[in-house]
């Protein structure tokens, strides 16, 4: 537990020092001048950090929760939508749904989010904002607190990648472990389907299902600038696409150092899990 | 061979690479086959020991699904990128009348999709499937200098890690690690507009292809560790075989099959992140970095033709012209599919680990949780 805490705060520094000080570099100068130019800004950034922090914090919080807010959503429906559909399609070969079910997975991994997004804009405002009257998009940004309809479509479009991911991840699974011979044991001693699934197939497929959502949660944070650039949501990826654009190189830093932050503490936090989830794995783990 | 013909002929050495200078200087394509020609003489009996790793019986094509679909989608892209104006219907700059009668009504353009327009026309009264299939070769040849990097750079410290025990071996891991926390688009989306897309076909392989590697990195790293503990691994080192001829003649030809399975896949990955790149307004042939506003203004007018590029600022056409950015996503999405289905089929017909589980002719119909018969059998 030491060691992984200090490994974690070593890559924390690693992250935010590096991204930080990449974000100062011009790379359309001269190689010597950029690295020139990156340094003395950067210094200039550490000497002002009392008065040049708080001018910027603000403004990345602002963005973070709102991106946060997606992301969770994203990770809650990959997680609570996934599994079942991988479990739909593994363990009902040859059938429609089972088959509906790898197709849907089989597209969700290889649809871009931006189609993805602009299906779902045309599906909340041309036929769901119609038939409903309620505005569910807004296209220009919104300022303030987002309304709670607001928050549906780019989760959606968000989640798309995770509960596609780990789906196929646990399909391909469920569909080795079935017909492993503990589970043809299990059913010879008479024991119901639904109790060799819940307790003999489940924990031995819980630990890659994790592996693969945190695979695609890395997907989803890459992809936060194009969701949140369609559906006009002011996070941390919108944010970003402006910084970069107006040149504001400390803004810039601060949210990408922000975004790596949030990947290594997701990273550790889904180790730890697996660790609690597979006992394989924490022996591993013990005997090196 | 070659650094010992150069000691040992020195002025046919100088006479000939003189020779292949001017051949190259006039007539490039003959130049690129003859070294092709040389480099297969030379290192034939390599080249013979590489492709009989590859080697698989030709009627799986057929009996792979995934694998036909594939190349039949794949060989049509590579056909279209490499001859676009034999199947374009006419020229990418040709521009249609400012009015036309669609459907008994006068239009001005963007036309939708009628005949001889079947995909459209853009706002320039261009035809929306002759710019497609002229851009197919410039967003490929992208897509594939990419995949060539990743794979350069992911074989390279994937060996390193696997093959050098020690410091070296550890530093590639830890780099391994690292880049696998970088998310690939936002890195190559920061890495272009700050050095300007006007750069060209350098800074979008430069910054889709720095990362993305680390799962190669980790493919060959688990395969070199696997491999070097097989039997004949230990015998070619306990006979005394040096470290390189082992590299080419027992590791390689082991992870070729691999490689090539998953290169395919990688394909489909870049042509993803360059779709949304797209999307963001930054495309290969852009010589300035789009703004937002710009943007939301709609579609991007550019002379050069490039599948991303047609999807830059058409956010709010899908509900004003949906063609315009249905099109280029439509383009991309065949491409994309085809190649996965080109890297699931042959790791399916190259029997590759993570391919699916074949089922034998007759046990088709097996299913889990069927009732067990008393011989133990399972209908």
């Amino acid at each position: 537990m030491v060691s992984l805490v200090k490994g974690l705060a070593l890559r924390l520094g690693l992250v935010v020092f590096g991204v930080t000080l990449c974000s100062f570099f011009a790379l359309d100068q001269p190689v010597l001048r950029s690295v020139y130019l990156a340094t003395a800004h950067f210094l200039t950034l550490l000497t002002h950090l009392n008065t040049i922090l708080p001018s910027v914090l603000p403004f990345v919080w602002a963005a973070y929760w709102r991106s946060m807010l997606l992301l969770l959503g994203a990770t809650v429906l990959g997680a609570l939508a996934g599994v079942p559909l991988g479990f739909l399609s593994a363990t009902r070969p040859h059938t429609l749904v089972g088959w509906l079910a790898g197709l849907l997975s089989y597209l969700g991994t290889l649809t871009p989010s931006f189609i993805l997004g602009l299906l779902v804009m045309v599906f909340f405002v041309q036929y769901l904002g119609a038939w409903t009257g309620i505005q569910w998009i807004r296209i220009l940004p919104s300022p303030g607190l987002p309304d709670p309809r607001e928050i549906i479509a780019p989760t959606l479009t968000l989640a798309a990648r995770p509960v596609a991911f780990v789906a196929q991840v646990t399909a391909a699974h469920v569909r080795a472990e079935l017909w492993a011979p503990y589970i043809t044991t299990a059913q010879s001693k008479g024991l119901r389907r639904s109790r060799i699934v819940r307790e003999h197939v489940w924990p031995n497929v819980a630990a890659p299902a994790l592996g693969a959502l945190r695979s695609a949660l890395l997907f989803s944070l890459s992809s936060l600038p194009v969701v949140e650039y369609i559906f006009g949501w002011r996070g941390v990826g919108y944010t970003l696409f402006q910084a970069v654009l107006r040149r504001q190189a400390v803004l810039a830093a601060a949210l990408l150092a922000t975004l790596g932050v949030t990947f290594m503490l997701l990273t550790t936090l889904t180790d730890l899990i697996s660790l609690r989830l597979d006992p394989r794995a924490q022996l591993a783990r013990g005997d090196s | 061979m070659p650094a010992r013909w150069l000691v040992s002929r020195p002025w046919q050495c100088v006479t000939g690479c003189a020779i292949a200078l001017v051949v190259a200087h006039w007539y490039p394509a003959l130049a690129v086959a003859g070294l092709a020609v040389w480099i297969g003489a030379v290192y034939r009996q390599l080249l013979a020991e590489w492709t009989a790793a590859l080697r698989f019986d030709p009627w799986r094509i057929v009996t792979t699904p995934a694998l036909l679909f594939g190349l039949i989608i794949c060989l049509g892209l590579l056909l279209v990128a490499l001859f676009p104006a034999r199947f374009a219907p006419f020229a990418p700059s040709y521009q249609t009348a400012v009015l036309q009668t669609i459907d008994g009504r006068v239009m001005a353009a963007p036309f939708p999709p009628h005949a001889p327009f079947l995909l459209g026309t853009d706002a320039a009264r261009h035809d929306l499937l002759s710019r497609l299939l002229y851009g197919a070769g410039s967003t490929l040849g992208v897509a594939v200098g990419v995949v060539a990097l990743r794979l350069t750079l992911g074989c390279g410290l994937g060996w390193v890690a696997g093959w050098r025990e020690g410091r070296w071996g550890d530093a590639a891991l830890v780099a391994t690690g690292v880049s696998a926390t970088v998310p690939a688009l936002l890195f190559a989306w920061v890495f272009i507009v700050a050095i300007g897309p006007g750069s060209g076909f350098a800074v979008f392989v430069l910054g889709l292809g720095l990362t993305g590697w680390a799962h190669w990195a980790q493919l060959v790293h688990d395969e070199i560790r696997r491999l070097r503990r097989q039997p004949f691994m230990e015998a070619a080192t306990a006979v005394g075989v040096p470290a390189r001829r082992q590299l080419s003649h027992y590791l390689v030809p082991n992870l070729l099959p691999l490689l090539i399975a998953v290169a395919a896949q990688e394909i489909a990955a870049a042509l993803l992140l360059l779709a949304e790149l797209g999307f963001l307004g930054v495309f290969y042939g852009q010589g300035t970095v789009i703004s937002p506003a710009d943007l939301d203004q709609g579609t991007i007018m550019v002379q050069f033709h490039d599948w991303a590029g047609m999807l830059a600022g058409t956010r709010f056409e899908i509900f004003r012209n949906w063609w315009l950015p249905l099109a280029p996503a439509g383009a991309f999405l065949i491409a994309i599919l085809g190649f996965n289905l080109l890297g699931d089929g042959l790791r399916q017909a190259l029997e590759l680990p993570g391919r699916r589980q074949r089922v034998r002719r007759g046990r088709w119909r097996r299913r889990p949780f069927a009732r067990i018969t008393a011989d133990g059998s399972n209908p």
